[in-house]
């Protein structure tokens, strides 16, 4: 989910895409950059995410964006999330 | 920019234990060293800088190749298993359709041709031609064998 998020938020190559993960967290999402990889590499085979490769200053680059089974995976997630979230809440709530 | 020499060898090391095809391998190294790059060129470029750093930041290489290569067979085993299910629904298709219409008698579009009513009742989608007795798709599929019968 925070993988599609990054990417819906416009981070659309690998680096961005961390320093997405690590600078809306405020830190507290700090994973190696090296394990969003195999990630992106699993959302693209489930079809969440599509690649394209474009050449500039020498080198190739990869851009993600996310499919339209992407985004609706991505609001499903959201959803979930935010139950979960209110679901827990209410219990935490109890010790006020 | 420049490639610096670590990261050089960190992707010399990365590609050596990188087990998939050459084209994934090769398009899994240029995305990592275009990271890299980008991560010289911004905020990150002090972290990124030496070989302790980029190690630090990226992870170990025998650590990130061996996350890649269980997502690079985890690919393959999905695309075999459906190679494998294509063909076993193809084999299934073609001993179902030819022991059906081995069955049938003198087949024309307009005389109730039963063995093909029964395909259509097992869901096939069927086309049948002008000319008796010939099928053009089954599925979609099968056009050469069944044309012959």
């Amino acid at each position: 989910m925070l993988l599609l998020a990054a990417i819906a938020s416009g981070a659309t190559h690998g680096y961005a895409i961390a320093q997405t993960l690590h600078n809306a967290s405020d830190g507290t999402v700090d994973l190696k950059d090296g394990t969003i990889y195999p990630a992106l590499q699993r959302l693209e085979r489930q079809g969440f995410v599509s690649s394209r490769w474009t050449e500039g200053d020498g080198r190739r680059r990869r851009t993600y964006s996310l499919t339209r089974s992407g985004r609706a995976a991505l609001a499903r997630q959201r959803d979930d999330w935010r139950e979960f979230e209110r679901a827990v809440g209410g219990v935490l709530a109890l010790l006020h | 920019m420049q490639e610096p020499d670590h990261l050089r060898a960190f992707l010399e090391d990365l590609q050596a234990r990188l087990r998939g095809s050459a084209r994934w391998r090769r398009d899994t190294i240029d995305d990592i060293r275009s990271h890299v790059i980008d991560a010289l060129d911004g905020d990150d470029a002090d972290a990124y800088r030496t070989p302790a750093g980029l190690v630090e930041r990226f992870g170990e290489p025998s650590a990130v190749a061996a996350d890649l290569n269980r997502e690079a067979r985890r690919a393959r085993l999905r695309r075999d298993s459906h190679l494998i299910a294509a063909g076993l629904a193809t084999l299934s298709a073609i001993v179902y359709a030819s022991a059906t219409l081995d069955t049938r008698s003198s087949p024309t579009a307009g005389d109730g041709l039963p063995a093909l009513t029964l395909l259509e009742r097992k869901g096939h989608r069927l086309q049948i031609t002008t000319a008796p007795g010939e099928i053009q798709h089954v599925n979609g599929e099968l056009l050469g064998l069944l044309t012959t019968k």
